[in-house]
């Protein structure tokens, strides 16, 4: 019995001792996996490639909250939650919420893991509205005019954000108008101030526009929806006045313009100026003008455009604000023929005279079209538009070329003309010259190819606009006639037409000159 | 096993031992039942008359009353006080007392700047504070425009519009700041002593200016009038 007690002692001891034995559980560091946890934040649930740790919101954002653990979610721990300012605002590892209250915000994600080891990574959050700046009540007020340009000139102005005490800054810039008569040689002002004020010491130019901007930017960077954009206006020396203008000149480019100022009461003071109006440089500045009422003459070179009169006031140290001079060409360009004949016969080369008082046309702004087709082969000088066809281009019938032309202030002409037939299935006369004595020979001959039957032969006298004759054919392919060139005037033109019984008719006209008996020639 | 056969003194020990365990136990020592009577001791001061404030701010030109108030106040008179003058970790006694008068001018070593609050045992609390001396802003009465002054231009007539202020502490790092009220729009102007505004039409206008120094004192002046004349519509 002893030997067993002994035995069982020993059996058990070795049990207990291989527990102890065990390398499996020894601790080895490189088995282990530590754990990271990452918070960030994000403006879009459907965005978080801009996920950051600190970032400027609007109050009443919504601001997306995220976590990521390594080595994954599911993982063993005790406990994890946020905090915002210290107080728990939320058990999930991601979430969303909504910013209502202005300031900055320090959001803690804490993660107990399964051994209560803490773990911590935080965020940080500024929330606060934009800026709102005072656009309605600032110093000097819109269109000040008669600043000294020799003193100090006082800008003033105010914002605040809602709802938070924050330091403000402001984008403030200076320049001075660019006239289309006057550059402007003044160093413009951009800076950014910390104080809503701002005092210009510096020289300023008599009689200038300048403009002034102001934004204001909180110091968690946002920007007010409001921009103060004003001018004001400074004045010369005493007794003088001068006048700006603002002249519209529709949809023209440019347009080289005279304008001139006649004294009611003294020839003397005259004055007269000359320069180029542009859409995007429409001001004009008159400089330094004597105080007194004046007769405005605005024109242009170009005869399209309106002439605008105006009586005006100079006033001492004032600048005189003339808003929208119209100074607009609605005339079209014309388009004639160079017969001007709207009725054309057919050539290599088709010459139009295409003018417009402008004086704006160009090639590319002229369009030809044979039908349906674009005309691409042509050329425009000095009021002529020469059209090339081509061979291809002629045809039995009537063809409809149309041009359009369209001047610089997009004033367009469109006009169609007609190309006579130039494959004719008919023969007939010339152009011809005959004596006074002698005798005209009419004739049409029929040679179509398509066995068309001929129902009647007919001459015409275009310049009289009156009928020679029309014959029924009588199923004859032609007809001759001999009348007397003492019928006709010295020139007329004539229409040979040919009418078809299946409805189709051909025409040509032709040139007939009646000389004096005895000098006979035939071209 | 028959106890009654055995000696009866291991069940003796057995049971001095608990017993002195359990003695323990009845001689901890009871809950405080009374939590520390005073909650809190505020400073305030007085001025010429006015109610006490915690805005620790006094005009040098008036003498001032300086009082460690307790909350509850029924506590007030089992607190003793002392008001010290610190400067550079030492501490000048200025006077025991719940209150303490003194003169506010430049010379701060009248001026306290601490307190020591002990209770019946002798326990101690210290409050450190400072004291603005400030002296509020003033404006001239003298201004651009004057009172019934006529101004003759037009609607977009840059007038000029000028005041002047006086602040005793300017040099002290004080500053000051403006508001042009003109017909009831207010232009927050700054440090700025003059600007030029237009749009005013022919007429009657008002004007006044505020001022306020960092501190918060404010002066003011009574609305102003002006007329303004259209020299060039009447051309």
């Amino acid at each position: 019995m002893k030997k067993f007690k002994i035995f069982a002692f020993a059996t058990l001891a070795s049990i207990f001792q291989a527990c102890f034995n065990s390398d499996d559980h020894v601790f080895d560091e490189a088995d282990t996996t530590d754990i990271k946890i990452e918070a960030t934040l994000a403006h879009s649930s459907t965005d978080f490639s801009a996920k950051v740790k600190a970032d400027t919101f609007n109050i009443g954002d919504t601001v997306y909250f995220l976590t990521d653990i390594s080595p994954n979610k599911i993982i063993k721990v005790q406990d994890y939650h946020w905090l915002m300012d210290g107080k728990h605002c939320s058990s999930d590892f991601n979430f969303k919420k909504r910013i209502e209250e202005p300031g900055y915000h320090k959001f803690i994600f804490v993660l107990k893991d399964f051994f209560g080891d803490m773990h911590y990574d935080s965020l940080d959050v500024w929330v606060a509205d934009k800026p709102i700046l005072d656009d309605k009540a600032f110093i000097p007020a819109e269109g000040t005019q008669a600043f000294d340009p020799y003193e100090s000139i006082y800008f003033t102005w105010s914002a605040k954000t809602k709802g938070i005490n924050l330091a403000h800054r402001y984008h403030f810039t200076l320049s001075e108008q660019s006239y289309a008569n006057a550059e402007s040689k003044f160093n413009d002002i951009d800076t950014i101030l910390t104080e809503p004020y701002f005092i210009f010491h510096n020289k300023l130019n008599p009689f200038k526009k300048y403009n002034w901007t102001v934004q204001a930017i909180n110091e968690y960077n946002l920007v007010s929806d409001e921009k103060i954009e004003s001018f004001f206006f400074t004045k010369g020396i005493s007794k003088e006045g001068s006048l700006e203008a603002t002249i519209d000149i529709g949809n023209a480019n440019i347009v080289p313009v005279q304008l001139s100022l006649s004294s009611d009461k003294n020839n003397s003071k005259d004055f007269n100026y000359k320069f180029n109006v542009s859409s995007s440089k429409n001001e004009i500045s008159l400089g330094a003008i004597p105080a007194g009422s004046y007769k405005l003459k605005l024109y242009s070179d170009y005869s399209d455009f309106s002439i605008v009169e105006k009586d005006i006031d100079i006033h001492d140290g004032f600048v005189t604000l003339v808003e929208k001079l119209k100074l607009i060409d609605t005339i079209p360009p014309t388009i004639t023929s160079i017969t001007g004949q709207d009725t054309i016969s057919f050539a290599d080369t088709l010459k139009f005279v295409v003018k417009d008082g402008s004086g704006q046309i160009t090639n590319q702004k002229t369009k030809v079209r044979l039908e349906s087709e674009q005309i691409l082969e042509k050329f425009y000088n000095d009021s002529i538009l020469n059209v090339v066809l081509k061979e291809t281009d002629k045809s039995w019938a009537y063809r409809i070329l149309t041009i359009s032309a369209t001047d610089g202030s997009q004033n367009t002409k469109t006009k169609s003309f007609y190309i006579t037939p130039t494959i004719l299935w008919f023969t007939t006369n010339s152009d011809t010259t005959v004596a006074s004595d002698g005798l005209v020979y009419l004739y049409i001959e029929d040679n179509n190819s398509y066995d068309f039957q001929v129902e009647t032969f007919r001459f015409y006298n275009i310049t009289r606009d009156e009928m020679i004759f029309s014959i029924p054919s009588e199923n004859k392919k032609s007809i001759h006639a001999e009348l007397s060139a003492s019928l006709f005037d010295s020139e007329q033109i004539i229409e040979s037409t040919i009418i078809y019984k299946n409805g189709l008719m051909q025409k040509k006209r032709w040139k007939l000159r009646v000389k004096p008996a005895t000098a006979t020639e035939e071209e | 096993m028959n106890l009654f056969n055995r000696s009866i003194i291991p069940l003796l020990v057995v049971f001095t031992f608990f017993s002195i365990f359990l003695a323990g136990c009845l001689d901890a020592p009871d809950y405080p039942s009374a939590l520390q009577p005073v909650e809190s001791i505020n400073i305030s001061v007085q001025q010429k008359g006015n109610s006490f404030s915690t805005v620790l701010k006094v005009n040098p030109s008036d003498s001032a009353t300086i009082k460690a108030n307790v909350d509850p106040s029924k506590y007030q008179d089992d607190i003793y006080f002392e008001w010290f003058y610190s400067s550079n970790g030492k501490d000048s006694l200025l006077s025991p007392g719940p209150e303490y008068s003194f003169y506010p001018n430049k010379n701060y070593g009248t001026i306290p700047n601490k307190l020591i609050a002990t209770d019946g045992e002798g326990n101690q609390q210290t409050y450190e504070f400072s004291i603005v001396v400030n002296t509020p802003p003033v404006l001239a009465d003298s201004t651009i425009p004057v009172n019934g002054d006529t101004l003759y231009g037009s609607e977009t007539s840059a007038f000029l519009f000028e005041w002047y202020s006086f602040d005793r502490d300017f040099n002290a790092g004080d500053t000051l700041f403006h508001i042009l009220e003109i017909d009831g729009t207010s232009y927050d102007v700054g440090t700025l002593l003059q600007v030029k505004q237009s749009g005013f039409k022919m007429g009657e206008h008002k004007f006044r200016i505020i001022v306020r120094d960092i501190y918060g004192d404010a002066d003011t002046l009574d609305y102003k009038k002006f007329y303004v004349v259209d020299t060039l519509e009447a051309k």
